[in-house]
Parts: C-alpha cells; structure tokens; sequence
C-alpha cells in the first residue's frame, strides 16, 4: 500500500466527532499542513477491512490548550507563569473513501500526505479515461479534469465567474484552450478531429485578445512560469500557432473597409462584417433587436414579419459583392423563410428595384414601406408598433450599420484553428448583434453534422447576452447552446462577473465551473463552494482559482501558469512592431 | 459586646467565599508552648524580615537557574474517590478511585511545562479483603490494595496516602535530577537529607510562632519572607505573594513554605530566597482562580489537567460497576477455588 513511509502529519482529532464528510485532525508538533493539501488516512473497521479517507485541507486553526481566559496568553507565551501547549488542527472535507464505504474515519487514525498513488486516488485520476491538466494545486501538481466532460461526450461547457480588473477568467480560458489546441496532450485528447477543432474566442476587453497569436514579451523574464508550464506537461509553452484575427469595419466612413484596430497593423486583421445579402438570407434582422423591453413588445412580431418580406423581395445585386436588389416578388412567391433563402435567384441590375448596399439604404427603404403601411410588411400592426420598429431601426443604424454593407468579410472558422473577433469597442446593441449572428451561424452548421470536430466558443459578459430576467433572441441561443450544444459538439467557455446575473440554464449546464475573485456580497451564489472557500474566494490573487466538475465532490482551488502567449498589446509588443492603425487613428480625427 | 474598629480597616478576603479564609487563626485560639515553633535564623527570639538579592529580583532567570539548578518544578496531585465498595460477608468497605500527580517544569527556555504526570487507578479494601477487580475494555483496569483498618472513612484516607507519597516520590526525582522543586501543600514524607524540596502551604490553621512573633508576620510585603524557624522535624518561613496594601487584609498573600528539618541552613536559606524571589511572579489570578494568589498558576493548571486526566467520573464510576457484576456473575468456585483474583477473605 502507497503511504508507507511517508511521515505523519497528525491524527483524526478524537476531541470532536469526525463524520463522512469533515473531520479535524490534530497536527504533530513538527507538522507544516495549509490549505488545499490533500491528506490521506486509513482506518481498520471492526470487521477486519480497512478503508482510506481522501480528504482537502479547507480551514486551520490554533489555540493554546490550557488558556481559558484571553489573558492567559500572555500568561503562558510572554510571563511563561502558566504552563500551555499550542495546538494546531485542520479541518478536512472529504474528497474519497477507498473502498467506497460511507463510514466516519477513525478517531486517532494517523494522518499521511496524499502523494503518489494516493493524490491520484483523492483527485479520482483513476476514473478519468481522459485526464486533461487545467491547473496547478498548492503543492504544483497538476491539477486534471475528465476530457469527457469537456468535450461533450459526458458533460461540456465551462463557465467561469470572477471580479473583473484582475484579468483572470479571459486569462484562464485562453489558458485552457491553449491545453486543448496548442499543447501535445490536447491534441492526443482531441484525437483525428484536433485539426479540424476550432475556437471562436469574442474579444470585449481593450484589444487584449488580439495579441495571443504572439509570444508573452513577460514570459521569459517571469519566475517559475516555465516550471509551471513544465508540471503541466508542456515544455515549450509559447505563441497560439494559428490564429485568425477579426476587427470590426471602422464606422464613419462609407466605402472605406478599414478595420477599427490600433494596436495591430492592418495587414494582420480581418476587418469583418456582413454583405445585405448575408443579413437578409441569414435573417439577422432578429438580433437587430435586443434590448431588453423588445420582447415585452409587439415589435418582435413585426420585426419576424419583415424578416420573411425581405427574404422575399431580395435578388443579389448584379455587379456588387453582396449588394441586393429589393423587388417585388412574383406572385406566388411563398413565405417560409428556409425555403426562401434557399433559392437560387439570380443577380439583377440596380434599377429593377432598390438597390440596397448597406444598413442604410435597407433603412431607409423599410423606412418608406412602413411609413406608407403596406398591408404586406406591416400587416394589422397598430401604427405605433411600426413607429416604434422604424424608431429602433433607425436607433441601431448608427451603432451597428457599419458592420452590415457590401465589401467586408465574414468571420469563417475554417481560416484558422482559433478565430479571434474583436468587438470590444462596439456599442452593446452591436455587440449583442455581432455574437448572436455568429453563435447562430457556428451552432446552425453544427445541426445534425456529429459531435466532432469541436466548436469552442469563448465568450466574456454572459450576463450582456443571456442575462438572468428577460428573453430574447440570443438569451433563447445561448441557453439553446448550453442545453443541446454539448450534443452538437458546440462548446462554450463562458465567464461572467457574478453568476446569478446570468440565465441559470448556462451555469447549471457546464460541467466544468471555475471560481476567480468574488465579490464579497455575490459568493453567496455559489453553492458549489464551502462556506471557507467562497469566504476566501472574495480574496484571491489572480492565477487563483477554485474548480468544480463532476467527479470530484468537493472544490478544489488551483493555479494556473502564467501565459506564454500575448494577453494584451504590452505583452504583444515587439521592438519592431509597425502600428500603422495609431496613425490612421489620428488621421481619422481630423 | 459589640466591637467597634475603623470603618477604613475593611478587607475582602482573597479567596473565593466557597472556599472560605486561608488564615484562620483565631486571635484567642489556644496556643501550644510544647509545639512552638524557634527562630533560627536571626536567633531564636526574634524574626526579621529578608528579601531576595537584588539580582534575583530584577533577573528571575537568574533565581532560577541559581546554583546550577535546571529550573523550577511544581509538584502537585489530585485523586479522585470514584465508587464506595462493600464486600458483603467480610464487612469489608473499599473504594475504587483514581489518583494522579505530575509537575510543572519552568526552565526559561519556553511556556511552563506539564511533565511526569502519573495516573493510577485503585480499589483500595479495608478490612484485610482481599479483592481484584477484573480489567476491562476500554483501558479500565485497577491496582488492588488492601489495608487492615476498617473505619469506613479508611479507604479514602488510604487513597488520599498513596497520592501524597506518589508526589513525594516524584518531588524527590526531580529534585535528584536538579530541579529545584515545589510541592504544593506541606511536606507529608521524610525526604531524603540534603535535598532542598520546598512544601507550599496555602492555609495558616494556627500560630506556630510565639504570640509576639506572629504578630509580626504581617510587616513582610510582597516578594519578602521572615527568617528561618524550626517546626517539628521542619524549616520554614512565611513569605508574601502580592504587596501588602492590596487590599486582602494583614495576612493577604501570606504563604509558608517549609523544607526538611535536617537542610544545611544555609542551603535553606538560599531555597527560602529563591521562593521568594520567584514565587510571587507564579501567583494566581483573581479573576482565573478562586484561591488566588496563594493557588499558584502552575499548580491550578496542573490539578485542573491531573482531573482532566482521570478520565470521565460517570464512565469510571460505570466501569466499576460493572467490573463488580463480572466479579458476581462468576461461578462461586471460582472464587472460592483460586481467591487469587476473585471474592474475598475476612
């Protein structure tokens, strides 16, 4: 049996009562034990059988034994009049019983560290088939999770809560997609499909993201982050290999496709968007409105309306990449809007309808549509709800237009194993637009295709796009997304500042669930973590973070190495770095 | 008759009501000329008062480790009748009980020490029964002993005999081992000559000194003593705990401690100084302890951790119990045949 030799750390204090799920073990004189160690002790049963507890260090505490009074401390440690002994304890919440028994250890049974064998068997490393390390526990060891509750196969999805200003959960979903794309072990755990997965990584804060695709300037100089990676089992941490990256078109400027990037030439971004033809036959008017009251409303009854009539009436535009030509259909078109957009129409020149090139113009002929109350687009609305739809759309007109004109690019995940789409700098009404027309489009082509290869979506904010009261068109995706994506092979990485701001269908269904720093006031939402940890949780230092997943019943906090790739443009920052988007920026003032 | 005396000379004991007055000489007891005790330090008609070096007094390191000793060490023991025996057909009655002793060892080094501490469990029959209790599971098991008295009061004297010498026995250890040592209560065993063990006595039942003399006893103040003088096959001295304006009346503070008669004077003196350059930095607290300051903080701890150590009362006195109905519940034979272990013998 493992543990011979090793020293004892203490016995099951007999003072107190131990049960099946904590216990308190009282240290030996010479014992060093903190938090998060895992300890281990073995018990003979009266029938002859032993049974070891697996167990975490969640508190310490210390007394002087034979101080009764506050002031016999001084007594027994400064004046040294009274005789006192200190004693020191830990308590233990159990990880495992070995064989699985449901029995109290023993008081007085010797305490041993759990190495070897035993750290395995407390950290359940024999019941994964697939361990994947995802962090490091106290000691430095790593830390693993069941790839079969990453990948879909029992479980999917992570969610990851944290305060924000500590940059950790971007930090430590990159890191995690790093494990599973960039590093030797990911790619034996994802098996043939390893190049065929892809991440869609949503950038929201500063250009931060936008640098991964690029060695950690601090790395080399950082100590211990190579021992770190090393413990991991990845040698030569370093860049993301294959990354696309995508900024939004700058606003303000009709025709001109520049990307709104300064921390990055533009030659190495996509400046991305969508034609009128790709808003019109992949209906994104939907995620045109959400805000929080449009479902309370009947414009989204009006907004489905013209969804369809717009598929109807649109021809690609001849001579235009991505233009369209409103018309009026042909008697008999019908009105189902799959069988609509499926249609092979060919191109028309301009003036048999309204030319339509961007936001604008589609705008402005919806406009003058439902200002004149065609029975055809507005139905038996009542003139306010049309007002009001005209009202929003002109609204959203200047804050996501420019994404929407003939001549930019779409975001396609085959371009590279990570795709990286900025959208930081948008207004929230175009961000919610940007993501909910992607993760439509990434779960769309998912539908009845198999599990593999993966689709790994990165996503910060959860509470901007399924927030815990209202609904709405990306809410319904996103908890759509939790619910069935696991099966479709659609992974999210999600993360939030508090989860009880988001739809509790997107916590309940990760499997995986990673704690940072926690709003003192908010850790009374996390269930999952002791009353010690979600105490001590509201003071963790980034790179600290609890783990929760399926396996193993109790948390277990963990650290994670410090990126070897770029997390923001200091990081990113090459001596012979040509920002050309800082000039243009200061042009693009005048 | 009424008495009239100023209303300014009104005391508070120091001890707890519960546990009464540590002086209660009456001022119109009887006094005994054929047991007094003699001066003999300053001569044999007169005591002074004596303080400690002043290095002792400032250092107490130093007091402490004075003349080589390894430091200072408190002994003390409790016992604990536990179950009253009555061993039908020899009219014999016994008690089973526990009786522990330990000490405290203070060398500077650290906190105060609890060390050595000896438990035993007994039966004790009066009587000359002989009778063995039989061990059982769980750690209960007894020594048996019998004396030949057979009051019914006996057993227990003879418990509260066996703690006493087990504390002289360990005082004399340590003593041998260079610890200057301290038993708490007065000295009950002849201890060996030349060894400087200290009896601590809390309570002051009668004068020994001359009427004059005791009268004196009062002016020492905290951390001095009165000379020397001779008791029976004793050495002692009073010496005051705590200053003498703190509100305990005359004798508030006031302690004796004694040593074995046949000590070299000046070997006496040097221990009778020590204590009292020493002690008084032990003395109990007020609010900590009921007996304070003459119920050392030591001696509290290691009688409050001896009780702790005797084990559950309720449990012992269920063990004995049953140990009785395992001796009852064997074969009459049994007992008869061997009378080794088992029934008795008048």
């Amino acid at each position: 049996m493992s543990g011979a030799g090793e020293p004892v750390v203490g016995l099951v204090d007999g003072a107190v009562p131990a049960n099946t799920r904590r216990y308190t073990i009282v240290l030996a004189d010479d014992a060093v034990v903190q938090l998060d160690e895992l300890l281990v002790t073995r018990s003979p049963l009266p029938d002859g059988s032993e049974v070891a507890h697996y167990g975490i260090v969640v508190e310490g505490t210390g007394h002087l034994e034979g101080a009764s009074y506050a002031s016999d401390t001084a007594r027994i440690m400064v004046d040294q009049t009274m005789p006192g002994a200190t004693a020191r304890r830990v308590e233990v919440q159990l990880l495992r019983t070995l064989p699985e028994m449901w029995v109290a250890p023993n008081p007085g049974a010797p305490v041993h560290r759990a190495r070897g064998l035993d750290r395995d068997n407390a950290l359940f490393l024999d019941q994964m088939d697939a361990p994947l390390p995802v962090g490091l526990d106290q000691a430095g060891q790593p830390v693993n999770v069941d790839f079969a509750f990453v990948n879909g196969a029992k479980g999917g999805h992570v969610n990851i809560s944290g305060i924000s200003g500590v940059a950790t959960k971007t930090t430590y979903a990159l890191f995690l997609l790093y494990q599973l794309l960039e590093t030797s072990r990911g790619r034996e755990l994802l098996g043939q499909h390893a190049a065929n997965t892809r991440a869609l990584v949503f950038n929201v804060k500063g250009e931060d993201l936008l640098h991964i695709d690029r060695p950690n300037a601090a790395f080399p100089t950082r100590e211990g982050a190579s021992d770190q990676w090393a413990a991991l089992g990845v040698d030569a941490p370093g860049r993301f290999e294959n990354v696309c990256l995508y900024a939004p078109r700058r606003p303000g400027r009709e025709g001109s496709a520049s990307p709104d990037v300064v921390s990055r030439s533009h030659r190495d971004v996509v400046t991305y968007g969508w034609t009128p033809r790709e808003f019109v036959r992949r209906g994104l008017l939907r995620f045109c409105f959400s805000e929080a009251d449009d479902a309370r409303t009947q414009v989204g009854f009006l907004e489905a309306r013209v969804r369809v009539q717009l598929a109807r009436w649109a021809w690609p535009l001849a001579h235009s990449e991505g233009g369209i030509v409103l018309r009026q259909p042909p008697a008999g078109t019908g009105s189902n809007f799959e069988r609509l957009v499926a249609e092979r129409r060919d191109p028309q020149e301009a003036g048999v309808g309204t030319p339509v090139r961007n936001f604008g113009d589609l705008v402005d002929f919806l406009d003058q549509r439902i200002e004149e109350e065609h029975p055809e687009w507005v139905g038996r609305m009542a003139p306010g709800t049309a007002m009001a739809f005209i009202r929003r759309l002109h609204g959203q007109a200047s804050r996501l237009g420019h994404l929407v004109t003939e001549g930019v690019e779409p975001v396609e995940l085959s371009r590279a194993a990570v795709s990286v789409v900025d959208i930081h700098a948008l207004h929230d009404t175009a961000q919610r637009f940007v993501v909910g027309s992607l993760l439509s489009e990434v779960f769309e082509a998912k539908q009845g295709s198999g599990r593999e290869p993966i689709r790994f979506v990165v996503l910060d904010e959860l509470n901007k796009y399924a927030p815990r009261e209202g609904t709405s068109p990306i809410k319904e995706l996103l908890v759509d997304i939790a619910e069935r994506g696991r099966s479709l092979g659609v992974l999210l990485i999600g993360a939030q500042q508090a989860a009880s701001s988001v739809d509790p269908a997107i916590i309940r269904n990760a499997a995986i669930k990673v704690v940072g720093r926690l709003d003192a006031g908010e850790a009374a939402e996390y269930r999952f973590l002791s009353p010690e940890l979600r105490e001590r949780a509201s003071r963790f230092l980034p790179g600290t973070m609890v783990l929760d997943q399926p396996l193993v019943p109790a948390p277990l906090p963990l650290r994670f190495p410090f990126p070897s790739f770029a997390t923001n443009p200091a990081e990113g920052a090459r001596p012979d770095d040509e920002v050309d988007g800082a000039a243009d920026d200061v042009f693009g003032k005048l | 008759m009424t008495l009239t005396a100023p209303a300014a000379d009104v005391f508070v004991e120091e001890w707890g009501a519960a546990y009464g007055s540590p002086y209660l000489v009456a001022d119109d007891g009887p006094y005994d000329v054929d047991d007094e005790a003699v001066p003999v330090e300053d001569g044999p008609d007169r005591i002074l008062v004596h303080e400690p070096p002043a290095a002792w007094r400032e250092r107490p390191a130093e007091a402490l480790l004075a003349g080589g000793a390894r430091g200072l060490a408190f002994v003390d023991g409790v016992r604990r009748g536990e179950a009253t025996l009555y061993l039908a057909g020899a009219d014999a009655r016994g008690v089973a009980g526990a009786h522990g002793t330990g000490a405290v060892l203070v060398d500077g080094s650290g906190p105060p020490r609890i060390e050595q501490c000896r438990i035993a469990r007994v039966a004790i029959f009066g009587n000359g029964a002989e009778v063995t209790l039989p061990a059982l599971a769980g750690g209960w098991a007894w020594e048996s002993h019998t004396i030949l008295d057979s009051g019914a009061d006996a057993p227990l004297a003879a418990l509260q005999n066996r703690m006493r010498s087990a504390e002289g026995r360990l005082a004399d250890e340590l003593a041998r081992a260079g610890w200057q040592v301290v038993v708490d209560g007065p000295l009950g065993f002849a201890h060996p000559a030349g060894l400087a063990v200290v009896g601590y006595v809390k309570t002051h039942h009668r004068a020994l000194l001359a009427p004059g003399l005791h009268a004196q006893v009062p002016v020492i103040d905290g951390g001095q003593r009165t000379s020397l003088f001779a008791h029976r096959d004793r050495l002692s001295c009073y010496l005051r705990l705590s200053s003498r304006h703190g509100g305990g009346g005359p004798w508030g503070g006031i302690v004796r401690i004694e040593m074995p008669g046949g000590l070299d004077l000046d070997v006496a003196r040097a221990a009778a100084d020590r204590a009292a350059a020493l002690l008084p930095r032990f003395a109990g607290v007020a609010h900590v302890d009921p007996r304070a300051p003459q119920n050392l903080q030591p001696v509290g701890a290691l009688e409050r951790e001896l009780r702790h150590r005797l084990g559950d009362a309720a449990l012992a006195a269920r063990a004995v119990r049953s140990a009785a109905a395992t001796l009852r519940a064997r074969p009459a034979s049994a007992g008869a045949a061997g009378g080794t272990d088992a029934g008795g013998r008048a």
